[in-house]
């Protein structure tokens, strides 16, 4: 049998000892297993921790330097004459007890180690946790329950609990706050106010008593409430009292058979509740927040024109400076109808815009167009919801159109307000009042201080009807609060008369069934609409048409058929998140597989961009409707450039890439893409680092996603290809997008390489 | 507290701050709690309320909103590593008692048709589109009772995760809420991470240091993580971290070699980055030095843990460097460690021995293994089964191993599982496999093989043959041909 270190925390004992109080040790013959509880150990120790931290002491505690196996052969009856049964497990944390057992151990009591100051430990700290050891020095839980697992009947139990010290449990508090509020410790005073002169609020300050009431094991009671503890000080004075209590409930109770239920009623020890704060102090607003999802926000007017600029300089790289608002977007910043199918299509994920039929991508020659658009279809939608019927139906699922001002008043506007899951109390305005102030302030970035709940929220925070419909919509979210038609924004004209209307409606609607959350929803199924659903923005017919200039010059070799199948339908996959086996080539894209133009237009931007395709003018969109349609085309064109490693290295005549020029006569030179994948190939095979089928590598081999390598392996076959070339690679290369197909990586070395020449 | 508890809370308090990004994905701490609350909707409406949710799910928002869900059931969560070959789900899912499992569309199949030879799994959840999408398939129920959490005594079980069991005999550690908010706290002692800071998760979400140091603990702290996409390749790494301005990351010993070898590049791009925190492996010294020179604006924190252990047991921090480089730092706050003999005797510093801990981290035991808790888990304290000893300032020394372990790329391996497959191979009489040390690896794995006929198999068929039947990192990356192995006595393998 064994001997384990002993459940209590080092510096215990030595507490125990100058409290006078003992425990009880259970031998078990020679050997001795000390049992205990270790939920209490935990919760004791949690306590001792924040004590420990209070104190910044970090001091460890003296421990014996007597090995506990010498206890073990029973020399250890001191301990237990002494009072102090911990015998040898206290070996492990302090030895400041047992070991020897004649009482000179207690001389390393906690009270030794316990003044900040008191700096050198002396001898030898088996256990490390410095602070956590120090902070058992200010609290002695009692934790020692002995007796081996096979005799219980022999163990018995003391408890023993002793406050802090005033001066730690005062640091405790006040590092408390600055934890929790970040201020410097030097303004943190223990007879500050603590909402008035320290901020914090009955929120925060309900939090702060949650957290008190984990690290101290308080129970609620009753009889009072957050406003009896205005300063620290009171807090600090009600926990003395609670352990003094405590102790004399200990004191009162020293009977070695009651000392298991006294330990574990120990820990109830100070009750305190603030009445407020019971279930709240931990979860404040909880449940107003249930609700989001999917929330997109839509940059409010002010922002559109720097959105829209940013948008191009992320697609094409220009400065900032040179896109100007009035560029024409295809003749002067050179973006093509392709290019600008995305734009709308982000555009519309973005704002949320329903299509009209009228419109085509042509419509929009410059960004000022798309913003003039933007702006002139909230406001047309505001005015007439009528005419825009896309808006007008209101959405029972919560995540409906979260933004832009369509129709702000009737379609944003809750009416009725459906607890999310598990919010089934209706927020109090002490909580909501906070959150809707808080969110104005995110919203707006002005100081919490400035607004106030009655503040007029156009006429005096600047927030107009876009933003305010944002607000909204993104209460609607958070309260879960469906449209109804017969409110308008305007009857909200401050945050009071919304928080005003928030609690009604959720006094009101408490019962409101879940069947409007995700969770309820038939079968058990998440129906999260995509803003796919949604129509693109400029007409689809038109915005098809227009991005349809994807032809190609022709090419003499095309890449085998089954591998650009499968390069098309991991193209799908990617895009799609579908399953491969779903993705048939012969699927319609816009029937079948949901793929609408605009992402069929990204699709073809893609393509365009791994097949380097010049435009044309006289294909469309329509003309591919399927996979396959789009492979026999790629068949018949040429690849400028990349296509030769990307498609298929061996039927690849790359212009672009340096050191192929001689791909007709079969005889790859060392450069050429095709030669570069076979060295690479043969490091792998050599290196035993993909199965030899793996290894045989075609352009389209995924090196990650096919052969299987890791980092590890990547690492390695970079190294090892770096050597073999003699090149360096560069960081900005080591990237997967550049390492992880085969062609590309060939194409990598292959420039590499002439960069060296 | 429990640990969903963290969203609920971060959702409360900031309900529009970005959670987790990966990719163009990103998801609202107001959407991830909603999303997990959906999640955990549906499964009790499909009455799997408080059954074990196996996940198996790459690194991914996806991964975010499946664990909360299922806590927020009251249940317990499976995280299973996604490089689990396909064919072990099913016995893993038996040995976890999964009553479901959550998965992305591109394992569904696999799962599916696993989790049909498993009579405890009522339903398989895929998650589509940042979770914000759901797909359930019921499976028809087998087995009359709902398997609840196996150790009913254990009502604060939050999860199981995955230590180095093998391929016969999985093993899974059970941590509870109150193991795993422990942890949390004590690590955060040290990590000091608050809302401005910005974490990236770059090692599996299913490994116990990225699932309560980072995923927990980012999150409990109000932050937002990037989770990189794909595996770690350096470029991508930088890139991460410099564009979303990463201010704290959790590495491997492989990242920070690999780091080094470039480091000019990488300090240029890793600014922004304060804390970098590695534990799986030791450190060598010398590169340790020439790290925290090429970085130095960045604090390297390096760490003991154990799965075990929920897992962070010690630290060592910039300010205990340089000094201290060989060492593992000193017990985290709650942590107790000791150095015993093979009685259990507690050893007095300097002397080496095995490590101890003990605290309100250490697991509540191994699930459905007894015998096996029994044997590492007495009167509270863990046996970890690794050798070293304190010096008199406290500070933890590794030094050897007992327990027949290695640790590779930060992943445990069983290495009998490795031999057990060596042996399936026709030409094979006897293997042995061990750790052998490596900058990059910590571990690489060697495979000491005897043959069976004065003919040597060939390496590259023989490596070709386990890429079948193991996970990628168990594959030895050494094999050696010998004429025997080291026996005692009792023909017992002499290991180490």
């Amino acid at each position: 049998m064994s001997v384990f270190p002993h459940a209590n925390n080092p510096s215990n004992n030595g507490h125990a000892e100058t409290d006078g109080k003992s425990r009880a040790v259970t031998e078990i013959g020679a050997a001795r297993i000390v049992q205990f509880d270790a939920t209490l150990v935990r919760k004791n120790k949690m306590r001792e921790k924040s004590m420990a931290t209070a104190s910044g002491q970090h001091t460890p505690p003296d421990i014996s330097s007597v090995r506990p196996s010498a206890l073990a052969t029973g020399e250890t009856n001191a301990a237990a004459t002494n009072g102090n049964g911990s015998a040898y497990g206290n070996s492990l944390g302090n030895g400041s007890d047992n070991g020897n057992g004649n009482g000179h151990a207690l001389l390393h009591s906690s009270g030794q180690s316990l003044p900040p100051a008191s700096g050198q430990p002396s001898g030898s700290e088996v256990t490390a946790p410095a602070e956590a050891s120090s902070g058992s020095t200010l609290q002695s839980p009692g934790q020692t329950i002995s007796g081996s697992t096979n005799e219980k009947s022999n163990g018995s139990v003391r408890v023993k609990k002793s406050a802090p010290p005033p001066e730690q449990l005062e640091q405790f508090l006040i590092n408390f706050v600055v934890e929790q509020t970040g201020y410097p410790k030097e303004i943190v005073e223990l007879d500050a106010d603590l909402e008035a002169d320290l901020g914090i609020d009955s929120i925060k300050k309900a939090q702060l008593f949650g957290e008190l009431r984990e690290y101290f094991e308080m129970t609620p009671t009753e009889d009072m409430t957050l406003d009896d503890f205005s300063t620290l000080r009171h807090v600090l004075r009600f926990l003395r009292q609670g352990q003094e209590h405590e102790d004399n409930h200990q004191r009162s109770n020293p009977t070695p058979d009651d000392s298991i239920r006294a330990g574990e009623t120990a820990n109830t020890i100070v009750e305190l509740t603030p009445q407020s704060a019971p279930a709240t102090t931990t979860t404040p607003p909880a449940n107003l927040a249930n609700a989001g999802s999917a929330t997109k926000s839509a940059p409010p007017i002010g922002q559109l024109e720097p959105f829209l600029i940013n948008f191009v300089v992320e697609q094409t790289g220009y400065p900032a400076e040179i896109v100007e608002m009035d560029a024409d977007l295809e003749a002067d910043l050179g973006i093509d109808s392709i290019k600008k199918a995305q734009l709308f299509g982000e555009l519309r994920e973005y704002f949320d815009i329903t299509p009209t039929e009228d419109l085509t991508l042509d419509d929009f020659p410059t960004l000022r167009h798309v913003m003039d658009f933007l702006q002139g279809s909230q406001s047309v939608q505001s005015n007439d919801s009528v005419a825009t019927p896309d808006f007008s139906t209101p959405s029972p699922t919560h995540d409906a159109v979260p933004l832009p001002a369509s129709r702000p008043p009737a379609v944003h506007l809750p009416v009725a307000a459906a607890p999310a899951p598990g919010s089934d109390q209706a927020p109090a305005s002490n909580q909501l009042e906070p959150f809707l102030i808080n969110f104005v302030v995110e919203q707006t970035g002005y100081p919490a201080e400035i607004v106030e709940m009655d503040a007029d929220l156009e006429a005096d925070l600047g927030i107009d009807s876009i933003k305010k419909a944002q607000l909204f919509g993104e209460l609607r979210e958070y309260f879960d609060i469906t449209p109804t038609d017969d409110l308008t924004l305007d009857d909200f004209p401050t945050l009071r008369d919304v928080m005003n209307f928030l609690q009604a409606t959720h006094t009101q609607q408490q019962s409101v069934s879940t069947a409007e959350t995700l969770g309820a929803q038939p079968a058990g199924s998440i129906q999260k609409e995509s803003s796919q659903t949604t129509i693109l923005m400029p007409a689809a017919g038109a915005g098809v048409a227009s991005t349809t200039d994807a032809s190609v010059q022709t090419t003499d070799k095309s890449p085998p058929p089954e591998e650009l199948e499968s390069f098309l339908i991991n193209f799908v996959v990617e895009q799609t998140g579908y399953p491969a086996e779903i993705v048939e080539m012969d699927a319609d894209l816009e029937a079948d597989l949901g793929i609408d133009s605009i992402k069929k237009a990204q699709l073809f931007g893609e393509l365009r961009e791994f097949f380097e395709i010049t435009p044309t003018e006289d294909l469309t969109l329509d003309d591919f409707a399927t996979l396959r349609d789009v492979m026999s085309f790629l068949q018949g064109t040429h690849p400028k450039s990349k296509s030769a490693t990307e498609a298929v290295v061996s039927s690849a005549p790359t212009s672009s890439t340096p050191g192929l020029d001689d791909h007709g006569n079969g005889k790859p030179k060392p450069g050429d893409a095709n030669s570069i994948l076979q060295a690479v190939s043969q490091i792998l095979k050599e290196r035993n680092m993909a199965d030899t089928v793996k290894a045989n590598l075609t352009g389209n081999t995924r090196l990650i996603d096919d052969v299987g390598l890791d980092s590890v392996g990547m690492l390695d076959l970079i190294t090892a290809v770096e050597k073999q070339f003699n090149i360096t690679i560069s960081l900005e290369d080591l990237e997967i997008e550049s390492l992880n197909r085969s062609g590309t990586f060939a194409d990598l070395v292959a420039r590499k390489l002439a960069e060296k020449t | 507290m429990k640990i969903h508890e963290i969203i609920r809370r971060g959702a409360a308090r900031h309900a529009g701050r970005t959670a987790l990004r990966h990719g163009s994905d990103q998801i609202t701490y107001g959407e991830l709690d909603a999303l997990s609350d959906a999640l955990a909707q549906s499964l009790r409406d499909q009455e799997l309320s408080a059954g074990h949710g196996f996940l198996f799910l790459p690194n991914s928002i996806e991964y975010a909103v499946g664990y909360f869900g299922v806590a927020k059931t009251e249940g317990t969560v499976a995280p299973t590593p996604i490089s689990l070959p396909h064919d072990r789900l099913a016995g893993e899912m038996a040995y976890c008692d999964a009553a479901y499992a959550i998965t992305d569309s591109q394992h569904a199949d696999a799962v599916h048709s696993e989790a049909q030879r498993v009579g405890t799994v009522r339903a398989v959840i895929t998650l589509h589109d940042a979770g914000r999408r759901m797909e359930m398939k019921s499976l028809p129920v087998r087995n009359d009772s709902l398997p609840t959490n196996g150790v009913s005594s254990h009502d604060d079980l939050a999860v199981l995760i995955s230590t180095s069991g093998t391929a016969s005999d999985p093993k899974r550690v059970m941590l509870s809420h109150a193991n795993l908010i422990a942890n949390i706290r004590s690590f955060n002692r040290i990590a000091q991470l608050s809302e401005n800071d910005v974490g990236a998760i770059v090692l599996p979400m299913t490994a116990v240091g990225t699932n309560t140091t980072e995923l927990l603990a980012y999150l409990s702290a109000g932050m937002t993580i990037n989770i990189l996409k794909g595996i770690f390749i350096l470029g991508n790494f930088c890139k991460l971290l410099e564009q979303q301005q990463v201010t704290v990351v959790n590495v491997t010993p492989f990242i920070l070699s690999t780091m080094l070898s470039r480091s000019e590049e990488v300090a240029a791009k890793l600014a922004s980055v304060k804390r970098i925190f590695f534990a799986s492996a030791p450190f060598a010294v010398e590169p340790f030095r020439q790290l925290i020179a090429a970085f130095p604006q960045t604090g390297f924190y390096y760490g003991y843990g154990l799965t075990e252990a929920s897992p962070r047991c010690t630290t060592l921090t910039p300010g205990d460097q340089p000094d201290k480089l060989e060492s593992s730092g000193r017990a985290l706050q709650g942590v107790e460690l000791a150095i015993v003999d093979d009685e259990g005797c507690v050893l007095p510093p300097g002397e080496f021995g095995e490590i101890v801990v003990r605290g309100p981290n250490v697991m509540l035991g191994y699930y459905k293994k007894p015998a096996e808790t029994a044997r590492v888990l007495q009167n509270g304290w863990l046996t970890t089964g690794d050798c070293g000893y304190q010096d008199e300032d406290g500070f933890l020394y590794i030094r050897g191993r007992k327990k027949n372990i290695i640790i590779t790329r930060g992943i445990s391996v069983n290495p009998e599982e490795v031999e057990q497959e060596i042996l399936g191979y026709p030409d094979v009489s006897e293997a042995y496999v061990a750790g052998c040390n490596d900058d990059r690896l910590g571990e690489s794995i060697v495979a000491y093989v005897v043959p069976r006929t004065e003919t040597q198999p060939d390496q590259g068929s023989l490596k070709e043959y386990l890429r079948h039947r193991l996970d990628p990192v168990k594959i030895p990356s050494r094999i050696e041909f010998v004429s025997q192995l080291r026996r005692n006595y009792n023909m017992k393998l002499i290991r180490g």
